[in-house]
């Protein structure tokens, strides 16, 4: 289990390490406004996949409400 | 075959790390809409990944709880960005790392002249995270959030005004000072 475990978490890093290189491979790359600029930042800096991990347990853990909102705003019975 | 069923295996293993199957499905589909924007803007407000992670996930916990109180006047989005805005507004508070700007940061771009005419050039995007973060500090907080919301095309200038306590017309001409700010503090630092 934990071999398979680190086994899963080398590919990762080496999936990483691959992207940095392909990135990294970009030369003299310009950019015509800082929006775009914050834009291709944004999309090299993606979600940790551990917070949507660690935010379904943390939801999970929470005392249901009486009245769930998601019925209020999706209008289900 | 053996090596076969266990690269399925992992695969598997893997995309369920990936996907998690949302006890809230609703909301699942609310943090895949909108979780790269909260988390960039944290990243680059807080300059620090692992707190912006944290922050990301509390201030989706902290909707999810206050989701009865979400009235709709607004979108989910501009609203869960509020709520970071706010989140990211107290955690700087209490590690005292607010930043001191003085009238010399100003004078770069005053004095940049047609600075924001030529496009921003990167060497290599490796380094760019790391340059736009330090070219973010040196900006008044206020240039770096209208900077960082207008980066989201989602985003109207009504609805950065409404998050920011402004008028439409004053985001744009405060923005038109920040983007020649960005440029000329982004070059230097080349």
């Amino acid at each position: 289990m934990s071999t398979e475990f680190s086994r899963l978490r080398q590919e990762r890093r080496n999936e990483q390490r691959q992207f940095e290189n392909q990135q990294g491979q970009v030369q003299a790359k310009e950019f015509a406004s800082v929006e775009d600029l914050l834009r291709l930042d944004s999309a090299q800096n993606p979600v940790p996949l551990e917070v949507g991990e660690q935010l379904n347990n943390s939801i999970a853990a929470e005392a249901p409400p009486s009245r769930p909102w998601y019925r209020k705003i999706f209008g289900r019975a | 075959m053996e090596a076969s069923v266990m690269t399925d295996l992992a695969r598997e293993s893997r995309d369920a790390v990936r996907k998690p199957a949302w006890v809230c499905d609703e909301f699942g589909a609310i943090y895949e809409a909108h979780s790269q924007c909260i988390f960039y803007l944290a990243l680059r407000l807080l300059g620090d990944p692992a707190q912006a992670q944290d922050a990301t996930h509390d201030v989706f916990l902290k909707a999810f709880r206050k989701m009865d109180s979400f009235r709709g006047e607004s979108g989910i989005r501009t609203w869960l960005y509020r709520i970071t805005l706010n989140h990211c507004q107290n955690l700087q508070q209490s590690w005292h790392a607010r930043h001191m700007f003085s009238n010399a940061d100003d004078a770069v771009w005053e004095t940049a002249g047609t600075v924001s005419d030529d496009p921003l050039r990167v060497l290599e995007t490796k380094e760019l995270g790391q340059r736009i973060q330090q070219t973010l500090e040196k900006l008044p907080e206020e240039y770096r959030v209208l900077l960082l919301l207008v980066a989201d095309q989602e985003l109207s200038y009504e609805e950065i005004g409404h998050l920011t306590e402004q008028s439409a017309d004053a985001v744009r001409g405060k923005l038109h000072r920040a983007r020649k700010s960005f440029a000329a503090h982004f070059k230097k630092s080349a």
